[in-house]
C-alpha cells in the first residue's frame, strides 16, 4: 500500500507542473479539444486512484474539476478566465495536499468546499452530474489510455541514491583501471592480455558516460511551470504577455537545474512586473498590446545558455543611478564617473530596485544581487543587454554540470589547493616591475599597473607556515571573487590548469567558509577547493566597489613607458606585444581553426578572423590566442603561452632586417623580441581592411572573355591592391571609366587611345607588339604602376 | 544487529561503537591536512573515489593533536551523507552483547562526556558506548 501511495505521489507531482501549462495554453485556444481531453484525463486518473487509495479530499477535488471540464467538453459551459482560475486553484490545492502527504503527515479531512463552490458559482445550469453519463466517460477515457501509453518513452523510476551510488562505483572502477594500467606498463605483458584490458577499459569509459547521462535532465522541467507563472502575474498586474519557450530538450545536470530555477523565476517576475508595460503604455509607444517574453535554452560547448528576452521598457539607466545614489550605494560624484556599462552593473548592487513602486511580485527584497550570486556560485555568469524603451535581454550561462569545474592548482605552505578559474583574473610574478607591494597600517596593498588592490598571502589566510624549501620568487594571483570584490593573493606558485570533479566537503570543513569543496585529482591525494569569497572574509577584505585607480600617475605613464604582454609564440620564442593591442586572451578549441589559401582563419561568433602565428593546424585540443584590436580591425594571434605583463623600454634596439619584429630587449638574461604591431595587421589584413576599397585603383581587363584573364590575372591584380573589372571589348571597357586598362594580346584598342593602357603579349613574344610578357609578374605590375603614374601626372 | 559492537581503543581506553554505524575499517596514511579547520579534524584521505574526512578521536579526550601514524586504523562511518574516518589507536574486536547498554550513572570527566552515551557490559568487560556523530561534531552533545 505504501509503495502504491509513493508512486501516486510521485506521478501526480510530475504531471501537475505540465498540466498547469496545458491549461493555460488551452485557455488561449479553447477550441483545442485534445488539450482539454488531456486535462480531463489527468483529473480522471487522480480520481480513480484516490478512490482506490482512500483519499476522499483528492476525490472530491478532482471530481469537481472533472465535472466542469466535462461540461466544457460538451459545450454546456463556456471557458472563462474565472473558470480557469478555479481549475488552477484546484491544481494548487492538490499540489499542497501532495506535499503534505510526501512529508508523511496524515491528511486532515478538511473541506475544499470553497474551491468547489467557486467552480459552480457562475454556472447557470444545475450542477448535478448524471451518473450514467459519467460512467460513459470513464469507459471512453479508459479506452483512450492504452493508445497514449504506447507512444510514451519507456522509463522507470530510480531513487537518486542509487544513481549516486552507481556513479561512485564507476569512479572507483576508473581509478582501479588506472592502477591496473600502471601495473601493466611496468611489466612485460602478453599482447592478448593487453588487448583484453583495452576492451575492458573502453567498456568502463562508455559506462561512465552513460551513468553521467542519468544525472542529466531536460530543461523542460523548469520551463513547464513558466506559462502558469506568467499568466498569473500578467492577470494580477492587468498586463498582457505572450510567453514563448524553446529549447525544452536541452539537458543539464539535475543539481544545476535546481540552482537556476529560482534565478530564472526571479528574472521572469521582474520582466513581467517591471519590464513589460501596461497595454495603454505599450500602445502609446507603438508596440502591440501584448508584451512578448521569450525564454530559450541552448547548449554552447560545455555551457548552457538561457536567454530571457522581453520587449518591455528596458532599464532606465538614469533612474537606476538615482536609486543607487539615494540608497547610498554610490555617491553622486562616483556615479557620474561610471561608464554606461558600469551604471548598468548597478542593477546587481545589493539593495537596489528599479521599480517605481514596490509590488508584491518582485519587490520582496530579493534582488538581482542574489540572482547573480547564485549563478556565480556554480561558476556561471549573467549578462544584460539593455535597449532602453525597446526591451531587455538577459543571458544566463551555467556550466553543463555542477561537479566539473575548471580550476587552477596552486601551492602555498608546501600544500596544493585548487581555485575556480572563473574567479582568477591575472597571474603575475612578484618580481615583475609592474607590481609593487606596500605596507600600510598593518595591511598590505598591491599596486599593479597603477591600480591598487588589497594584498594577502594565502599562507596567512590559512594559518600555514611558509614552506622554507619553496622558491623565493612568488606568484601573485589577482582575484575577482564577486562583482565588486577584488584582491591580490600571494602564493608559492601556480602549478597547473585542470578540470576537476568537485564534491562538497563534510559540514565540519565547509563550515569554515574557506573551502568550496573537495576534489580528487589523478594523483589520488584529496585536494581542497578554495572559496574566493570566504577567503576575502577571513582576510577581512570587503569590496570597496572599484579598484582604486591612481590617476594616471603610474610609473609607466610618468616615464612615457608602454606595457607589453609577454608571451611565448608557438615556436617557443619569447616575444612581447603592445598591451594596448590585446583585447583579451582566450583558450579556443582547435576545431575553430581552418586553413585556406595558405592563410589560417578562426571561427568567431560573427564570422571569421585571420590568424597570425600558426604554421600548421593545431594538434592540441585547445589553443591559446590573443585577440588583437588596433581600433579598426581585429585579428587573432595564436601563442603557446602567455607569460607576464612587462614594461616596454622607450628605446630598444631596432632590428630592421627582421620582418615583423620592431626590436629586441633583454628581460633578465632572456632576449625578448618586440612584435611590430603594424606589420602584423598589415600582413594579415593588408589592403583588405586597413584602407577603404574605393581608394584602390580600378583596373579594367580588356578581352576577359579569355578565361586566363579571369582565372589567372584577376587574382594577381586583386592581391596586389587593384580592384578588377572585366570587359569583353574596347567599347565596353571605355564605358567603365577605370583608372587603368590591361589589354590581352590582340585586342582591338581603338576606343582607348587616350587612356592609359598596358598591353600584354603572349608568352615569350615580348617584342611582337610591344606588350608585356604575360608571365612576367613584376613586369605586369611595373607597367601598371607606370601607367597609373603617367595618368596622375 | 543492534547488539553487535565494534571495540576500539581511543586514548588508551576501550570503547564500543554500535555496528550499524560502521561501514568498514581501513588503514590510512598520508592525509591531506585542512588548514585552519577545527583541531580534531586530521585531514582528508581518499578511499578509492571517496574522500574521507579523518577525525582525530583522541583529541576530544586529551586536547592534544596527534600525528597520523602510517597504517593507522580508521573506522569508516557515514553521517549525514558524508563519509568520515574515525582514527583510533587500534580495533580489537567485534562482539555480540546480549544485554542492553545501560544509561550513564554519573557524569563523565570532560572529553568523555562529549562523546560517551551509555555503558555496555559484556561478561567481565565494561565498555563506554560512543556516538560517532558526536565525535564528528561535538556541539551535538550540548544540544542533546
Amino acid at each position: 500500500m505504501d509503495d502504491l501511495l509513493q508512486e501516486f505521489i510521485a506521478e501526480t507531482r510530475e504531471t501537475l507542473d505540465s498540466l498547469a501549462s496545458e491549461l493555460v495554453r488551452w485557455e488561449a485556444n479553447p477550441g483545442d479539444k485534445q488539450r482539454l481531453d488531456a486535462i480531463f484525463r489527468f483529473f480522471h486518473t487522480i480520481k480513480g486512484s484516490c478512490g482506490f487509495l482512500n483519499l476522499p479530499r483528492f476525490e472530491r477535488l478532482s471530481h469537481a474539476a472533472e465535472d466542469v471540464l466535462s461540461a466544457l467538453r460538451d459545450g454546456t459551459r463556456e471557458p472563462s478566465p474565472a473558470l480557469v482560475d478555479g481549475i488552477l486553484a484546484i491544481i494548487d490545492r492538490i499540489a499542497e495536499l501532495i506535499a503534505v502527504m510526501e512529508a508523511g503527515v496524515p491528511l486532515e479531512d478538511g473541506s475544499d468546499a470553497d474551491l468547489i463552490k467557486a467552480l459552480s458559482e457562475d454556472q447557470l445550469a444545475v450542477h448535478e452530474v448524471d451518473e450514467s453519463h459519467l460512467s460513459d466517460l470513464e469507459i471512453t477515457t479508459a479506452a483512450d489510455e492504452p493508445a497514449t501509453a504506447s507512444t510514451i518513452m519507456r522509463s522507470i523510476r530510480v531513487p537518486l541514491d542509487l544513481i549516486d551510488h552507481l556513479m561512485n562505483g564507476v569512479s572507483d572502477m576508473v581509478l582501479a583501471r588506472n592502477e591496473v594500467a600502471r601495473c601493466l606498463r611496468e611489466s612485460d605483458i602478453d599482447p592478448a592480455l593487453e588487448a583484453a584490458f583495452h576492451r575492458l577499459s573502453g567498456c568502463i569509459a562508455d559506462m561512465r558516460d552513460s551513468i553521467g547521462q542519468t544525472r542529466m535532465q531536460r530543461i523542460e522541467r523548469i520551463f513547464s511551470p513558466l506559462p502558469r507563472l506568467v499568466r498569473d502575474l500578467a492577470h494580477e498586474l492587468g498586463k498582457k504577455v505572450d510567453l514563448s519557450t524553446s529549447g525544452h530538450n536541452v539537458e543539464l545536470d539535475r543539481e544545476m537545474l535546481e540552482i537556476i530555477r529560482d534565478p530564472l523565476t526571479h528574472i521572469i517576475r521582474n520582466s513581467v512586473d517591471h519590464g513589460i508595460e501596461p497595454p495603454e503604455d505599450r500602445r502609446a509607444a507603438g508596440k502591440p498590446d501584448a508584451g512578448r517574453l521569450s525564454v530559450s535554452g541552448y547548449q554552447a560547448g560545455n555551457q548552457i545558455l538561457i536567454e530571457i528576452v522581453d520587449d518591455g521598457r528596458g532599464i532606465d539607466i538614469d533612474r537606476l543611478v538615482e536609486k543607487a545614489v539615494s540608497a547610498r550605494i554610490r555617491t553622486r560624484a562616483e556615479a557620474q564617473m561610471l561608464s554606461d556599462r558600469a551604471k548598468l552593473e548597478l542593477i546587481f548592487a545589493p539593495g537596489i530596485s528599479t521599480a517605481s513602486s514596490v509590488t508584491a511580485i518582485s519587490g520582496r527584497g530579493v534582488g538581482m544581487d542574489v540572482v547573480r550570486a547564485n549563478i556565480e556560485r556554480v561558476g556561471g555568469s549573467i549578462d544584460i543587454d539593455n535597449r532602453p524603451g525597446k526591451g531587455l535581454k538577459i543571458v544566463l550561462r551555467v556550466p553543463l554540470t555542477l561537479t566539473i569545474i575548471p580550476c587552477l592548482t596552486l601551492s602555498a605552505g608546501g600544500q596544493q589547493f585548487a581555485m575556480p578559474r572563473s574567479s582568477i583574473r591575472e597571474i603575475l610574478f612578484q618580481n615583475n616591475q609592474q607590481v609593487r607591494i606596500e605596507q600600510a597600517g598593518g595591511t598590505r596593498i598591491a599596486y599593479i599597473r597603477g591600480k591598487s588592490l588589497p594584498f594577502v598571502d594565502l599562507e596567512d589566510i590559512l594559518g600555514l607556515a611558509a614552506d622554507e624549501d619553496a622558491p623565493v620568487k612568488r606568484t601573485i594571483v589577482t582575484i575577482n571573487a564577486s562583482s565588486d570584490l577584488n584582491y591580490a593573493l600571494g602564493v608559492e606558485a601556480v602549478l597547473d590548469h585542470e578540470e576537476l570533479v568537485v564534491r562538497p566537503g563534510a559540514p565540519v570543513i565547509m563550515a569554515d567558509g574557506l573551502y568550496a569543496g573537495t576534489t580528487l585529482p589523478d594523483n589520488g591525494r584529496p585536494m581542497l577547493l578554495l572559496d574566493p569569497v570566504g577567503m576575502a572574509k577571513r582576510a577581512q577584505i570587503s569590496g570597496t566597489g572599484q579598484e582604486t585607480v591612481q590617476a594616471e600617475t603610474s610609473e609607466c605613464a610618468q616615464q612615457g613607458q608602454e606595457s607589453g604582454l609577454l608571451f611565448r609564440d608557438r615556436k617557443g620564442r619569447l616575444r612581447a606585444i603592445l598591451l594596448g593591442l590585446v583585447e583579451r586572451v582566450e583558450d579556443v578549441p582547435a576545431d575553430h581553426f581552418a586553413k585556406s589559401c595558405g592563410h589560417f582563419h578562426m571561427r568567431v561568433e560573427d564570422g571569421t578572423r585571420p590568424v597570425h602565428g600558426l604554421n600548421s593546424l593545431p594538434e592540441e585540443d585547445m589553443v591559446k590566442i590573443l585577440h588583437l584590436f588596433d581600433g579598426h580591425a581585429r585579428l587573432v594571434h595564436a601563442v603557446a603561452d602567455v607569460v607576464d605583463i612587462v614594461a616596454l623600454p622607450n628605446e630598444f634596439e631596432a632590428t630592421p632586417d627582421k620582418i615583423g619584429i620592431a626590436g629586441v630587449m633583454f628581460l633578465g638574461d632572456e632576449l625578448v623580441e618586440i612584435v611590430d604591431g603594424h606589420w602584423v595587421f598589415s600582413a594579415m589584413l593588408g589592403d583588405r581592411k586597413t584602407e577603404t576599397p574605393s581608394s584602390r585603383p580600378l583596373c579594367c581587363l580588356v578581352g576577359s572573355g579569355d578565361g586566363w584573364a579571369r582565372n589567372m590575372l584577376a587574382p594577381l591584380l586583386r592581391s596586389s591592391g587593384y580592384r578588377v573589372v572585366m570587359a569583353d571589348s574596347a567599347d565596353e571597357a571605355e564605358a567603365l571609366d577605370a583608372d587603368i586598362y590591361l589589354a590581352m594580346d590582340g585586342e582591338e584598342l581603338a576606343g582607348l587611345a587616350d587612356l592609359p593602357v598596358v598591353r600584354l603579349g603572349s608568352s615569350g613574344k615580348n617584342g611582337t607588339n610591344g606588350g608585356v610578357d604575360r608571365y612576367d609578374r613584376d613586369g605586369i605590375l611595373d607597367a601598371l604602376r607606370d601607367g597609373l603614374a603617367r595618368r596622375q601626372a | 544487529m543492534k547488539d553487535l559492537y565494534l571495540i576500539a581503543r581511543i586514548a588508551g581506553e576501550r570503547v564500543a561503537i554500535a555496528a550499524q554505524w560502521v561501514e568498514s575499517v581501513v588503514k590510512v596514511s598520508d592525509a591531506t591536512p585542512i588548514p585552519s579547520a577545527a583541531p580534531y579534524i586530521a585531514g582528508l584521505y581518499a578511499l578509492r573515489s571517496r574522500v574521507l574526512t579523518l577525525i582525530d578521536c583522541q583529541f576530544h579526550l586529551t586536547g592534544e593533536q596527534q600525528d597520523l601514524r602510517v597504517g593507522q586504523n580508521a573506522v569508516v562511518v557515514e553521517v549525514g551523507g558524508f563519509s568520515y574516518g574515525l582514527l583510533v589507536d587500534e580495533v580489537s574486536d567485534v562482539i555480540t552483547v546480549a544485554s542492553q547498554p545501560r544509561p550513564l550513572q554519573r557524569k563523565l570527566p570532560a572529553g568523555w562526556e562529549l562523546i560517551g552515551t551509555a555503558v555496555l557490559e559484556d561478561d567481565a568487560e565494561t565498555y563506554l558506548v560512543i556516538d560517532p556523530a558526536r565525535l564528528i561534531n561535538p556541539a551535538l552533545a550540548h544540544a542533546a
